[in-house]
């Protein structure tokens, strides 16, 4: 079974990304592009897919769980919170889907402790797809082919 | 058997990438909502007010694809 990427130019160098939908309890089902992030332990929905979600900071502190660890990373101050009993879902290249569940993580910048320009460029990081999901599947990337796939 | 809305989804998503040096010199610094190949509903500079168009229209931005349009190539260390 192969779920196939793709490598996006719009990064430097260019990025692997999947496409997915993720149903989210009491939210429905929702569409994004994530980036494989092999250096992401969790999947991860960042800034601005949360802002289409409809998950404002305001939201979030008032509606979901802090996230149960503290949670690394790259980019100043942040909120995170953790939506339990979510489902990626993925397409394979036969046209059929498969579900995984997960723990979802929500990562949310307060725009009030950050500079037009760093809100800017945090708005424009994709979400991640982490470990908690890559290493269910093989990895199989191939920048020279042109080639991106999650195998299993 | 792949819905609708995530077939149309990922030919916005396809499409924008596909298209997306020739988007760059037309709509550079713009947050674009793409639904489908080719299709434009909205533009803007600020994301927020580009979902607030959206959802005011009526449409649920979470099944819309939303790409911002830059010239410079985002470098990122995630």
């Amino acid at each position: 079974m192969r779920i196939r990427g793709f490598l996006s130019r719009r990064f430097e160098p260019p990025a692997p990304l999947i496409e997915a939908s993720i149903y989210l309890p009491s939210m429905g089902e929702r569409q994004l592009i994530l980036l494989i992030d092999t250096g992401a332990s969790a999947t991860t929905i960042l800034d601005s897919d949360a802002g289409r979600f409809g998950i404002t900071l305001e939201y979030a502190r008032e509606n979901l769980r802090p996230a149960p660890r503290k949670v690394l990373g790259i980019g100043g101050v942040a909120e995170t919170y953790m939506i339990e009993g979510a489902e990626l879902t993925l397409t394979q290249e036969d046209g059929l889907e498969v579900g995984e569940a997960l723990d979802l993580y929500i990562v949310l910048h307060d725009p009030e402790t950050l500079s037009d320009e760093v809100r800017g460029l945090i708005l424009r990081l994709p979400s991640l797809l982490g470990r908690d999901l890559i290493n269910r599947y093989r990895l199989y990337i191939d920048a020279g082919r042109d080639e991106v796939y999650l195998e299993r | 058997m792949v819905s609708k809305d995530r077939m149309r989804f990922s030919r916005a998503h396809r499409w924008f990438e596909r298209e997306y040096g020739r988007l760059a010199e037309h709509l550079d610094g713009e947050w674009i909502a793409v639904e489908d190949e080719g299709v434009i509903l909205e533009r803007d500079r600020d994301i927020n007010h580009l979902l607030r168009k959206l959802r005011d229209r009526g449409l649920d931005p979470g099944r819309i694809f939303v790409g911002y349009v830059s010239r410079e190539p985002l470098v990122a260390i995630l």
